[in-house]
């Protein structure tokens, strides 16, 4: 068992609800989600989040448009979608009951 | 002084040093070799490419205007190693069959980078971990010893893909596919190509002819193996759907086999269905069972290779255990349903059992004329579709099982000529044998002094056949004579005489007889 290992484990699962509660707020472009995640010690390197912002996009929970930039590269800009925030509310109850039990549990006598 | 080479990601121009320029590309390649589905790993690149174009933005401020090595091992490390990147993007349920299918399993490629000629030795090699030179040796000396390996080289060549991607060449080394090895496999290609540039500049300059023989030859055996490919594809192609076709014949064949008649090749005169050979031998539940399991026996093997013939030639790529296990348990099924009905059929041979009977043949004179009825021998002549051992047979009709009957002649304490027929079958039990024996149908007739036997009896096809045999014996008195029709040479069996000439030769001569048996006598 590595400490590392296991932060990063736990980390990673909750990344993409993370994701879905940024964009849940405001529209985002990529780099302000790196930064909102690293700010926040949620992820290390910025490569991991890719595939994972791919693959929600893929699943219908994501959108994204294309914005102009004046100082490089046009901007793709997410956004959550009517699944993605349904998909939102589920995971933010079951985040809510999972605290509760990480609670009740520590609390056990 | 350091080369520089341009290069557009995402839409911006960069200046990037030529070391910077192959890390950073090798780097890229890594990550988007790793993701199955090419769409997703086209996008995820995109992405990552328009970030690096961002992070690179923001490094050339002023008065570095040039994209160095230091700056993409930043960039790098920001964006993480390819493992991370890669672990990411597949979740877990994935990763294990992608570990499964691909990381194991050593396959068969042709190695483009080991070739004479196709690689084909060079991809055997690979998979077996020998020298190649072993392969080559082997498929020139079975060229001398008889020219098929020429053969078994195209066709190999056709078959085996080539390694083209990382993957491949690492598949075809066993080598676990992951991203690490990838890596690596890559960086090696890098090196080889830039070492043959190199190679290839040095030799032009040394060697300007030689290098273009060596171009020339690969260059011919490149066409040459192009045109002999399409060729044999070709011709491949024509025979393998003459087979096809052929196989789908037999099939429906063999599917229509139970249900009507079929003309078998060697008896295209006949016209009979397997039904109606079996229905002589056991009960109409077991037929059907035995044709049903037959034609599955024969069905299963010849659909199983006409579906592997059509795959291979129209390269379809499925694997479909359920059909394949599916299809063997049938087979297996009908096997021991073939068995099960032949064990418990042959029950009905365990007995044995006998009906006889014995007549006076009232002559009126000292001489028997033995001869038998031709009508009934002309028409069983030529219309069997069933001979078994060249004594049972089954006609066209198969409403009877006919038999020839054996004839024997003996001696007699009595004074007139005697007829004993003896009726013969097998059975369950003693009594169903006897029972089998007495339903023989068997006819001889009488007129005057001569005896006409029919050479055939017959068990209909309701009195199942159970070795039906029917032996006639004509008991001579002493001195008494007897003459035996030429055609009577087919049911003799076995009959004593004195001149010791065998049952065929003792037709159509005159007998008397002694205390030793028959004597010829002039007729």
């Amino acid at each position: 068992m590595n400490i590392e290992n296991a932060k990063a484990q736990m980390r990673k699962g909750i990344l993409e609800y993370c994701i879905l509660s940024i964009l849940a707020k405001k529209d985002l472009y990529t780099s302000d989600i790196i930064s909102a995640l690293k700010e926040n010690d949620l992820i290390v390197v910025e490569g991991t989040l890719y595939p994972l912002l791919t693959r929600q996009k893929n699943a219908g929970l994501l959108n994204y448009r294309w914005e102009e930039s004046t100082q490089g590269p046009p901007r793709k800009y997410y956004s959550l979608t009517v699944i993605g925030k349904t998909y939102l509310k589920e995971l933010d109850e079951s985040w809510a009951a999972l605290i509760n039990s990480v609670k009740s549990i520590k609390n056990y006598k | 002084m350091k080369k520089a080479i341009k290069i557009n990601l995402s839409g911006i121009i960069f200046h990037i040093d030529d070391d910077a320029y192959e890390k950073l590309k090798s780097y890229l390649d890594t990550i988007s070799r790793h993701f199955s589905n090419k769409q997703e790993s086209k996008e995820i690149i995109d992405d990552i490419e328009a970030r690096i174009a961002e992070l690179f933005q923001e490094r050339i401020s002023g008065e570095s205007q040039v994209i160095t090595l230091q700056i993409v091992n930043e960039v790098i490390d920001i964006m993480g190693n390819p493992e991370d990147i890669a672990d990411s993007g597949e979740d877990a349920e994935k990763q294990g069959t992608f570990h499964d299918a691909y990381s194991r399993s050593r396959r068969l490629y042709r190695d483009p980078e080991n070739s004479v000629i196709g690689g084909v030795c060079g991809g055997l090699s690979a998979y077996f971990n020998v020298d190649p030179v072993i392969f080559r040796l082997l498929f020139v000396i079975f060229f001398f010893a008889g020219g098929a390996s020429i053969l078994v080289y195209v066709i190999l060549w056709i078959v085996l893909p080539r390694a083209e991607t990382a993957a491949q060449k690492l598949e075809m080394r066993g080598e676990k596919v992951n991203v690490s090895n990838l890596e690596k496999k890559i960086r090696e290609e890098y090196d080889n190509v830039k070492e043959n540039v190199k190679q290839g500049y040095s030799k032009a300059k040394s060697s300007v002819t030689y290098r273009k023989t060596e171009r020339a030859a690969s260059d011919f055996f490149d066409v040459l193996g192009k045109i002999l490919l399409v060729f044999v594809k070709v011709i491949l192609i024509i025979i393998g759907t003459g087979l096809v076709i052929g196989g789908i014949g037999l099939l429906i064949g063999l599917i229509a086999l139970p249900f009507v008649g079929v003309h078998v090749f060697p008896f295209e005169s006949y016209n009979f269905s397997l039904g109606d050979v079996l229905i002589p031998f056991t009960d109409p539940v077991s037929v059907t069972l035995l044709v049903i399991s037959i034609t599955l026996l024969l069905l299963i093997p010849v659909a199983a290779m006409l579906y592997g013939l059509v795959k291979l030639i129209f390269n379809i790529k499925t694997r479909n255990r359920g059909l394949a296990i599916g299809a063997l348990t049938l087979w297996i099924v009908s096997l021991i349903c073939i068995i099960g009905i032949v064990a418990f059929e042959s029950s009905h041979y365990s007995n044995f059992g006998r009906d006889s009977f014995s007549q006076e043949l009232d002559t009126g004179s000292d001489t028997l004329y033995i001869g038998i009825n031709e009508r009934q021998e002309d028409y069983l002549d030529d219309e069997s579709i069933l001979d078994l051992d060249n004594r049972w047979f089954l006609l066209e009709d198969a409403d009877a099982f006919y038999g020839r009957i054996s004839l024997d002649i003996e001696r007699t304490e009595g004074e007139e000529f005697m007829l004993e027929i003896e009726k013969e079958s097998k059975g369950r039990s003693w009594e169903s044998a006897g029972e089998n024996a007495s339903n023989i149908d068997y006819h001889f007739s009488t007129t005057g002094n001569t005896l006409t036997l029919d050479p055939y009896f017959s068990v209909d096809t309701d009195h199942k056949w159970r070795f039906p045999r029917v032996e006639a014996i004509v008991r001579v008195p002493d001195g008494k004579v007897v003459v035996l029709d030429r055609e009577t040479r087919d049911i003799l069996e076995g009959v004593r005489n004195v001149d010791h000439l065998s049952d065929w030769n003792m037709a159509g001569k005159t007998w008397i007889m002694t205390e030793d048996g028959l004597e010829r006598i002039a007729d």
